[in-house]
């Protein structure tokens, strides 16, 4: 996990904590959403953090897939260059050891 | 001087049409002006696709997993934009595509103004192979909405036959879908200012392996590729860094070291110094 999600998490933990702490300000803030049972405010706020987090998982599997398709692309030109050289006599490349 | 071509044949368990299709390519390279360069781009396949085309004596890039069409195509035009080849021409490894009409496209790229991607249409005169009605039906409706969403009229979306330039290089060597890549390229390309035009080919059945779009996801294909045209419509203005005039793309071109495999970064060209896309000749 990131140092962003490992963050989110905590401050979603302790936004929960000071609902638990106090439960007027969940009761006010509910009935001001248009709410009419507190516990139903509880599941579609964590309805909409579960499609935020979720969407941001995808963007970044996605940025992910991307530096994957660019990597394999190198690779293989590199590859190909590297057996080029070899096969017009360059000399083979030495295993760095420590 | 002739003209340096870089041959980008994609191919997936395409061990069966390989020797034939390259063969064919080598007859037609030597009547042609230009200097050919075939290299076959081996997409992860399981059966002997880069021996064949290594023992047919051509460069084979490997890629180590299976990147899909539009990766393969991407690698061959990043090798072809890092080695300064003047275009290159994207012939798929099923031998659908016929070398003899390799030389007519390059011949476009001579035209005034010079296009930026030629694409090899199988319906401007009706002639070879022609599909099944199917996919035909969902090559109409692509071309429409490819028609309304970036204003670019081709009768051959799907076709994966294609001359790219040098402007079109630098531009797909960075930016290219790589999903059912045709016809989003089209749109890219599009957006990015290229020229765009069409040349009739004559194509044939594919002489070996399988479609990757079949059946059910023909549907797919299409739904998909509709989606992308019209989510590039919205991140267009995007596009638009890669607008610039022929003259300062190859200034670019000529000054950019190519260790980065990037495009140079640059202050963006004003839209209407790119020029216009617009249906070819045919």
């Amino acid at each position: 996990m990131t140092l962003q999600g490992t963050l989110a998490y905590l401050i979603a933990l302790a936004v929960i904590a000071l609902a638990a702490l106090f439960p007027s300000a969940d009761v006010w803030l509910a009935s001001k959403m248009g709410f009419t049972l507190v516990s139903n405010w509880f599941f579609a706020l964590a309805l909409a953090a579960l499609s935020f987090l979720h969407l941001t998982a995808l963007v970044s599997l996605s940025r992910v897939e991307l530096r994957s398709i660019a990597l394999t692309q190198k690779l293989g030109i590199l590859e190909e260059r590297l057996e080029r050289a070899l096969a017009q006599g360059a000399p083979a490349p030495q295993a760095e050891r420590k | 001087m002739p003209r340096r071509v870089l041959i980008v044949i994609p191919s997936f368990n395409e061990q069966t049409a390989m020797p034939a299709l390259i063969a064919e390519l080598r007859e037609v390279a030597r009547g042609l002006p230009d200097a050919l360069e075939f290299v076959v781009i081996d997409d992860g396949s399981s059966d002997a696709t880069a021996a064949v085309a290594l023992e047919q004596g051509v460069r084979v890039v490997r890629l180590c997993s299976n990147l899909g069409i539009g990766g393969a195509v991407q690698t061959g035009l990043r090798l072809a934009h890092q080695e300064s080849f003047d275009c290159a021409v994207q012939v798929d490894g099923d031998g659908q595509h016929p070398a003899r009409d390799l030389g007519k496209m390059l011949a476009h790229l001579d035209d005034s103004p010079a296009p930026d991607l030629i694409v090899g249409s199988r319906y401007l005169e009706g002639a070879g192979f022609q599909s099944t009605p199917l996919r035909r039906l969902g090559k109409t409706w692509l071309s429409w909405v490819l028609r309304l969403s970036v204003g670019l009229r081709v009768t051959d979306p799907t076709s994966g036959f294609r001359v790219f330039g040098r402007r079109a290089l630098a531009v797909f060597q960075s930016t290219f879908p790589y999903d059912f890549p045709e016809v989003e390229a089209l749109s890219i390309a599009r957006l990015a200012g290229l020229r765009v035009v069409e040349v009739p080919v004559e194509m044939r059945e594919r002489q070996g392996g399988q479609s990757s779009i079949q059946g059910l996801l023909t549907a797919y294909y299409v739904l998909k590729v509709t989606a992308a045209l019209i989510i590039d419509v919205v991140r267009g203005r995007r596009l638009h860094r890669f607008s610039a005039s022929p003259a300062q793309l190859e200034a670019r071109w000529k000054t950019h070291s190519d260790a980065t495999g990037s495009l140079p970064s640059s202050a963006p060209a004003s839209p209407s110094q790119s020029s216009a896309s617009s249906r070819g000749s045919g």
